[in-house]
């Protein structure tokens, strides 16, 4: 076959088919047209005749047109071939479709032949007209039937159609009804489900009663509670079920209420149930029916036993709480251990509800019992348990409560206790102190079948131990405390009576010093009171000699540096005199160290130190006499010599003393005189006295003295026991004298030889004494001045004067300084006196002494310099007045200059100028040259003028110096400057706060010139430099400066730089009157300053200046 | 109502007379001036005594020009004087005077110089000034009546 394919369009070796026509083409598109019409034909006839079969499918055979469609397409095709074979001579293939063409035209034949007989079967026309016409009558009969049934239809339908109508409105209401009621329906019955199923599962029960109060529902839970299904009680009544008598007639009473009233009823009752007592709190409320009367009643019961049982629990344990309390407060009140106990015990009993209580108390390790309280009676009994015996032994051992709910049985409880008391059951409860020792114990029983003890009671039953604890051990602290007391009382009756009737005396004093406790005997040393004692301290009462060193002590032992001391002082009795006592004091403190009081013990000791001090009077009245006191055994061994005696011999130290005699004192020459004159009458006479030597031991020098020797005798016996020696040195009196003397020689010398007069006098004026002056100045002998007064020395005037003022001395007593003219021998004289008054010792005046001085030439002096001085100040107003007027005519001169020189050349100048305005003509250019040339010169001897005027203003005006702040001058100064010319360009450096004392218009000109300057000689630069500044000269002075980098000058000139009209640089180069500089050292010259300047040409000045 | 035309100038200088004159003429100031050659004359003039004897008072000059430096009674006399006389109290006083002493400024303006006119030297300055003060004091100053 895969030959064959290419083969059959293989068109190879075959001419097409147009040649047949020799393609001509008229013929050839004769055979196109021609089979192309053909096969569009067939292909047209082929798809009718589907659709045709496809439209009615209820033709018989409807296959056999399928089939000629089939076999048309074919012919169709092969029509087509023939076109194509025209050109392209597939001959093969065009021969391939007329054999498919072939085999599908017999089939249909074929086909077709069986066919026939059956298609001759259908009737023929003929017949069928007949059958038809046959048909069209009946037809037409039907149509009548038809139309006169269709009347009668049209006429029923619209009944139907009516009553369809009807209908369908009914049903449609009908349906809304059900629809409504179906779910009205569902809503009930969810409602019924719901209400149902809260009822079934609510925790209350729930019952219904009928009238005869019969069960009628009653909900599950009441399984719940007593055990039994629901049926069981529907159908009968709590009577019939056996509710207790006393119970039915409340519980029937109330629901006979509710159907009666239909009122609403609440009833609480309990019941046993299997599970123990329960507690209902029931609502009862009326079921109304639908005529409105009470059908039945519901019952909805909640079980509160736990609520109940909580509130009979609460209100228990508010009562027990309450007996505590109660409990707590009496048993404190008690004071004694058997009544705490038994009071303990009958609350403890109330608070647990017992029928009977015992308690125990520990002794040396046994719970000893003594009391039993049986319903409020107490009965005697005496049980003691040591430790683990019993109830009460296993609680101290175990120091814990114990319960026993079941005596009879319990293997602690001892047998035959519990048959002696009989109790049922038991609590026993341990009673700890604070130190959690255990000090007791009580046990409570109860007799009948009561409640047991719970947790509870235990709980309030060790808080009633714990209260009686405290009641106990402050009993016990009391029973302590009383003995502390009656034995403290026993030591302080005896200490009282120490206290009282000691020999000493003895005191409590408060750290403050007051008298806290006194005891007679101190009493009796001070003598005050009692009363009057305790209101003092011992420091009013203490010598202000011992003051200090007593406190000095109680400080130290107060802040814990001595435990005690012992001091002997005095006291200031009560009249006044001083007694000495030896007193010993200490601290006491209180247990925690704390400084509380004093104990004092005063001891009299007066008459001792009287004693001691006479003697000690004596020894130091000896000692210190400046006399040798001395004394000697009878066999002229020294015994004794006092400071003064060894000092005198040259003795240092007692011991010397010692090993000397009586002979070793004297010169050796005069020993055996003494032994043979002066020891005899000593002894016969008991005393010897006179002028005598000693000796010196270092020096063997004699000491005059005055040597008096005498026997001391015993006072019992009369008989002569020492010698003693009070003998007085001579030599420094002797020396005294001598220089008394001497010293009056060099005062009267140095009196006499001053030139001042010293006069004194007596209090009747008269000369007691006078130096040489008054000699000299009286030109009398001292004998004729002395004893005389001044009215015979002097002139009655001046007598009188002297008499005056020396009165007045006397009488106010002051000293006075007194210029006194006087008139001596007829010359006039000025005396400075000084005249005070003359005191006897007592301080009497006793008279006068006057030390006068001549002052008569300081005074002529005095008044020559006074004469010069007003000579000089009137020179001085005349110099003045002489420079004044010049100043004036200097001034009017220089206004002259500035009003009558400045009028002709403003004349020179005004006409100059009108000649130039008004005969310009005239005049060639030379003659207005020189017209210009002369107000040119006018102007600037205006200028010249004007700079003059300045100057001479500068000189002449008055300084007003303040302080300047030369910095803001500047400023000033610059900005007008740069206002003037703002286009140039001038780098300015001015230092700020630059203060200083002057007169601010002038400074104001010293900057103004110096600036300018600066500014003039900077013009040619494009960029120019001032400054101005201050340094400090080495001391301190400032220096100010201001410092260009213009023009500058030749140093050579420096010196010419201020002259007036002075000028180093021409007119036409810089413009200036020249005066500038020079009005500046004027005015730096008034301020008392200097100026300089510093500089080179082109390289810029520096002008320094100071004030 | 006194008119006020005139101009009383009193200078004893005749160089600055002619030039003040001059000065007018080429400011186009007008007015008549009357020139008082010292303080005898211009108090005859302001008074009408002496060669003035006569003188219609009613008319009274709209600027005294007044120098200070005068023979017989001087400026600051002259000042003094008609300031205390009602009829020229409020006369408008300038002083045009060469000085610029502090003290002379102090005076006049003390006795109640309406304006103090130092004389500049240059005669193109002068007449500047000349120009500025009648333009001041003769056109926009206003008087009080008397």
């Amino acid at each position: 076959m895969p030959e064959f394919v290419p083969t059959l369009v293989d068109a190879r070796g075959f001419i097409p088919h147009g040649h047949c026509y020799l393609w001509k083409s008229d013929l050839v598109w004769l055979h196109v047209v021609a089979d192309a019409v053909i096969g569009i034909a067939y292909y047209s006839i082929s798809f009718l005749l589907v659709y045709f079969v496809h439209e009615r499918r209820d033709l018989p055979f409807h296959w056999i047109f399928l089939m000629f469609g089939s076999f048309i397409v074919a012919c169709g095709t092969t029509h087509f071939f023939e076109v194509w074979t025209l050109w392209h001579p597939t001959y093969w293939l065009s021969g391939l479709m007329k054999i498919i063409t072939a085999w599908v035209s017999v089939g249909t034949a074929v086909l077709l032949v069986s066919l026939i007989p059956k298609v001759l079967a259908f009737p023929s026309p003929a017949q069928l007209e007949v059958i038809n016409l046959e048909l069209r009558n009946e037809i037409t009969q039907r149509q009548e039937a038809e139309a006169a049934l269709q009347r009668a239809n049209e006429q029923l339908e619209i009944r139907v159609q009516e009553r369809t109508a009807e209908l369908a409105q009914i049903n449609e209401s009908l349906q809304t009804e059900i629809e409504s009621r179906k779910r009205q329906e569902e809503v009930l019955n969810r409602r019924e489900q719901e209400f149902k199923a809260l009822v079934e599962h609510a925790p209350d029960i729930i019952t219904r009663f009928d009238r005869e109060l019969r069960h009628v529902y009653i909900n599950p839970a009441i399984t719940r509670a007593t055990g039994l299904l629901p049926e069981t009680f529907i159908g009968k009544t709590n009577r019939d079920l056996g509710m207790p008598e006393d119970l039915i007639v409340s519980w029937e009473n109330s629901v006979h209420q509710v159907f009666e009233t239909g009122q609403e009823e609440s009833l609480e009752f309990q019941f046993p149930t299997p599970s123990g007592l329960k507690y209902y709190q029931v609502r009862l409320v009326p079921e109304l029916g639908k005529d409105g009367s009470i059908k039945s009643t519901l019952s909805i019961a909640r079980d509160i036993s736990e609520h109940k049982q909580v509130e009979e629990a609460l209100l228990r344990r508010s009562r027990q709480l309450e007996i505590l309390s109660r409990a707590s407060h009496e048993i404190n009140t008690v004071l004694e251990i058997p009544t705490v106990m038994r009071t303990m015990m009958a609350f403890a009993i109330e608070l647990a509800g017992a029928s009977a209580g015992t308690y125990g108390i520990n002794k040396q390790g046994q719970m000893v019992f003594t009391e039993y309280n049986q319903n409020g009676k107490i009965y005697s009994v005496d049980i003691a348990f040591e430790r683990g015996m019993g109830v009460s032994g296993w609680v101290m051992e175990t120091r814990k409560p114990y319960v026993s709910n079941h005596a009879e049985s319990d293997p602690y409880v001892l047998p035959y206790l519990q048959k002696a008391f009989a109790f049922y059951n038991l609590v026993n409860i341990p009673i700890f102190n604070r130190k959690g020792e255990l000090i007791g114990c009580f046990e409570l029983h109860n007799k009948a079948n009561q409640r047991p003890f719970s947790d509870n009671d235990i709980t309030m039953l060790q808080g009633l131990a714990a209260s009686a604890a405290v009641a106990l051990e402050n009993a016990q602290m009391l029973v302590e405390r009383q003995q502390a007391e009656k034995a403290l009382r026993e030591s302080e009756q005896r200490l009282g009576a120490i206290f009282n009737q000691a020999a000493v005396g003895i005191a409590q004093v408060g750290l403050d010093g007051k008298w806290l406790l006194v005891n007679q005997k101190l009493c009796d040393i001070v003598g005050y009171t009692h009363q009057q004692l305790l209101q003092q301290t011992f420091q009013d009462i203490t010598h202000p000699d011992d003051l200090s060193i007593s406190l000095q002590y109680l400080q130290q032992m107060i802040a814990g540096e001595i435990q005690y001391y012992s001091l002997e002082k005095r006291y200031i009795c009560k009249n006044s005199l001083p007694i000495w006592i030896n007193l010993t004091a200490s601290l006491v403190q209180d247990s925690s160290g704390e400084p509380q009081y004093f104990v004092v013990i005063v001891e009299d000791i007066s008459e001792r130190k009287t004693t001691e001090q006479e003697r000690q009077k004596l020894i130091s009245v000896i000692e210190n006499s400046s006399d040798f006191i001395g004394l000697a055994s009878m066999t002229g061994e020294v015994l004794y010599v006092n400071k003064a005696g060894k000092q005198l011999v040259g003795l240092d130290h007692t011991d010397e003393v010692k090993t000397t005699f009586i002979l070793e004192y004297l010169m050796e020459e005069n020993r055996v005189e003494y032994l043979e004159k002066i020891v005899p009458v000593l002894m016969n006479h008991g005393r010897w006295e006179g002028e005598y030597h000693f000796r010196n031991f270092k020096t063997n020098q004699p000491i005059v003295v005055h040597h008096n020797c005498f026997l001391i005798a015993d006072s019992r016996t009369d008989e002569a026991i020492a010698i003693a020696t009070v003998t007085r040195d001579m030599t420094e009196r002797k020396r005294a004298q001598e220089e008394l003397q001497t010293s009056y020689n060099l005062l009267q010398s140095v009196i006499n030889s001053t030139p001042d007069a010293i006069v004194v006098k007596d209090l009747q004026s008269r000369y007691v004494m006078i130096n040489a002056a008054v000699t000299d100045i009286q030109g009398k002998p001292e004998s004729e001045i002395l004893g005389r007064d001044d009215s015979q020395l002097f002139p009655p005037e001046t007598a009188l004067l002297i008499l005056e003022n020396d009165r007045r001395i006397m009488i106010t007593g002051e000293t006075e300084i007194i210029e006194e003219d006087l008139l001596i021998g007829g010359v006039h004289k000025t005396y400075l006196s000084t005249k005070s008054v003359w005191r006897d010792a007592q301080g009497n005046t006793i008279g006068l002494i006057v030390i006068a001085r001549d002052i008569t030439e300081r005074k002529r002096a005095e008044q020559e310099i006074r004469e010069l001085n007003q000579n000089l100040e009137r020179r001085v107003a005349e110099r003045t007045a002489e420079l004044e007027a010049i100043n004036q005519e200097l001034e009017s001169f220089s206004y002259s200059v500035s009003h009558d020189l400045r009028a002709p050349l403003r004349g020179i100048d005004g006409f100059s100028q009108a000649l130039l305005d008004r005969y310009a003509d005239p005049l060639d250019e030379k003659g207005k040259h020189y017209l210009r040339r002369i107000r040119a010169g006018t102007q600037r001897m205006g200028e010249l003028i004007d700079d003059l005027l300045k100057l001479s203003r500068v000189t002449r005006s008055e300084m007003q110096p303040t302080q300047v702040d030369l910095s803001a001058l500047a400023r000033e100064i610059a900005a007008e400057l740069q206002r003037i010319q703002p286009e140039r360009q001038v780098e300015w450096a001015i230092t700020p706060r630059l203060v200083a004392h002057g007169d601010a218009r002038l400074l104001r000109i010293v900057l103004e010139n110096l600036f300018n300057n600066s500014w003039k000689f900077t013009s040619a630069l494009n960029l120019a430099r001032i400054k101005f500044d201050v340094f400090l000269q080495a001391d301190a002075k400032p220096i100010y400066f201001v410092k260009d980098n213009g023009a500058g000058f030749d140093m050579a000139y420096v010196d010419k730089l201020f002259g007036a009209f002075q000028r180093l640089h021409s007119e036409t180069q810089f413009p200036g009157t020249g005066i500038g500089l020079a009005t500046v050292q004027r005015i730096i010259h008034r301020h008392g300053g200097r100026v300089w300047a510093e500089g080179a040409v082109k390289q810029g000045a520096t002008f320094y200046f100071t004030l | 109502m006194a008119q006020r035309n005139a101009l009383l100038l009193v200078e004893d200088n005749p160089d600055d007379e002619e030039l003040t004159l001059l000065a007018f003429e080429q400011s186009r100031i007008t007015n008549e001036v009357v020139v008082a050659h010292d303080g005898v004359e211009a108090l005859d003039y302001l008074f009408g005594t002496g060669m003035y004897a006569g003188r219609d008072l009613s008319v009274m000059p709209a600027l005294i020009l007044l120098d200070l430096q005068l023979p017989r009674i001087n400026g600051l006399e002259v000042l003094q004087r008609l300031r205390a006389d009602t009829r020229t109290k409020f006369l408008p006083v300038v002083i045009l005077t060469t000085s610029n002493e502090q003290k002379d400024l102090m005076n006049s303006y003390s006795l109640g110089c309406n304006s103090y006119i130092r004389k500049p030297v240059d005669f193109q300055q002068f007449m500047t000034a000349v120009q500025q003060l009648g333009m001041y004091w003769l056109i926009l100053n206003e008087l009080p009546s008397i």
